[in-house]
């Protein structure tokens, strides 16, 4: 029998392992934007989405958003030059300001913290969450010696990869600003980070007395200056929790 | 059974069709890229010749320099994303496509890091829009050369070359975050500056 491998039809389908999907309902929502599971290429994906807000001026809003959207690819791309591990970029829609980025499996640090709460007991808390802050610390203060501010550094912005306190991924750049950064603003850098954790995590002072220590010795040269500042916005945070 | 070639130079089954979304998770767009694999070529200097006065519509892609199907299917969706909403940067889709490939901002030496060599044994070609085949078919009669497996890729890639163009020549990368990085830094071009 002979067979005509030429035969067109025999060409018409696609490869398989390189497929869009997305989930419809988001896995987050929330006031900037909203997160959609999905596939990109055959690979696990997450879409982050940044949607109009009807309180803000459209024109303005529309402007935020592209500019966040910016902020966060290059906040991204930065981090991993300078050895900070962050999700890979697939694509970036900038009309639609979308970004598709690799989906990260494990947990945040949040939901990390919370469990070893369970798991441990009270000294091996304290150690897991001392060497966990010492890495956090060690990878904010590379991006600050990058010049790199994150601008919105809590736990949930934080992802251990398989759940890997070893393995931190920082997400949520959108608020980053780079090149001519201030000890000011790494300061408060530093500041929201010590306000988010004390707000999501009770007993947790260990954790971000850990990161100060690993931010300091990662040491770039700024370090010092930025610790400096920190105790000031600490001093005018408290007084302005005085007044009330 | 005997399989009977029409064409012994072109076994179908060597390309293979790849679906594309100029606006990803939009289903109402679609596009599609053909690509085949080509070995001991030996006519490189006529080809680039026929890129340059249009006798060829396809990229013709250094594929010691493709890490992997992956990282020519993302650039391929930057392609085809940009022709969507005019933004196209050069003159037709396949040298966007070459274009797309490239951590750099300059086209020209884009084109010319990333397309064909005049020595080049070896090439990807790569044509959008071609779901019958027939395109590719006729360009793989202008290519002296084996249609490949494209399977064969990975032999054909240079690490240490790519890591020198896209800048990662310090970090220890796995397959795979090697070609997330890649991707990383083809995406984040479109925002340099
Ligand atoms: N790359 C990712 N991989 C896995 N989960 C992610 C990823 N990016 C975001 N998420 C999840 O979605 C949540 C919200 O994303 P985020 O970028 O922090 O946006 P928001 O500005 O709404 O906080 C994260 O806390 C995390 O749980
Ligand atoms: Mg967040």
């Amino acid at each position: 029998m002979d067979v005509d491998m030429n035969d067109e039809t025999a060409e018409e389908k696609y490869e398989e392992g390189f497929g869009f999907e997305m989930d419809r309902k988001p896995m987050s929502q929330g006031a900037e934007a909203r997160i959609f599971k999905s596939m990109y290429l055959g690979k696990p994906s997450i879409i982050k989405q940044r949607f109009a807000k009807k309180y803000r001026h459209s024109t303005l809003d529309e402007r935020l958003n592209k500019h966040r959207v910016r902020a966060e690819v290059k906040g991204i791309m930065k981090a991993k030059q300078v050895g900070v591990e962050t999700p890979a970029l697939y694509f970036v829609d900038g009309e639609r300001n979308e970004i598709v980025m690799e989906r990260v499996e494990g947990c945040s640090a949040k939901e990390w913290i919370e469990k070893i709460r369970k798991e441990n007991d009270e000294k091996e808390f304290k150690d897991n969450l001392s060497s966990f802050g010492i890495l956090l610390g060690t990878k904010v203060g590379k991006l600050h010696a990058a010049s790199v501010v994150h601008g919105d550094l809590t736990t949930s912005n934080v992802l251990l990869r398989d759940g890997n306190p070893q393995q931190i991924v920082l997400i949520d750049f959108g608020l980053c600003s780079q090149m001519k950064i201030t000890a000011e603003e790494k300061g408060v850098d530093l500041y929201v980070l010590e306000r988010a954790i004390a707000s999501t995590h009770h007993d947790s002072e260990q954790l971000f007395k850990s990161v100060l220590e690993g931010y300091e010795k990662s040491g770039g040269k700024g370090a010092k200056g930025a610790l400096e500042k920190l105790e000031e916005v600490r001093m005018r945070g408290r007084k302005r929790d005085m007044i009330g | 059974m005997i399989y009977r070639r029409k064409n012994s130079r072109m076994s179908p089954g060597l390309s293979r069709l790849y679906q594309l979304q100029p606006d990803p998770y939009d289903n109402t767009q679609k596009a599609t890229i053909r690509i085949c694999l080509f070995t001991e070529v030996t006519n490189a200097v006529e080809l680039r010749e026929k890129v340059r006065n249009g006798e060829i519509d396809a990229a013709l892609i250094r594929p010691e320099l493709v890490y992997g199907v992956y990282v020519l299917l993302a650039a391929a969706n930057r392609t085809v994303h940009q022709m969507a909403h005019n933004r196209m940067a050069t003159r037709s889709l396949s040298a966007e496509l070459i274009y797309s490939l490239s951590p750099s901002r300059n086209i020209s030496d884009s084109l010319v890091t990333f397309g064909i060599a005049e020595k080049s044994t070896a090439l990807l070609a790569a044509v959008f829009d071609d779901k019958s085949g027939s395109a590719m078919k006729k360009l793989c009669k202008q290519i002296a050369g084996k249609p490949t497996d494209m399977g064969e890729l990975n032999e054909l890639i240079n690490a240490k070359q790519i890591r020198k163009i896209y800048q990662l020549t310090d970090a220890v990368y796995n397959d795979d975050s090697l070609s997330d990085h890649i991707t990383s830094r083809l995406v984040y071009k479109d925002f340099a500056s």
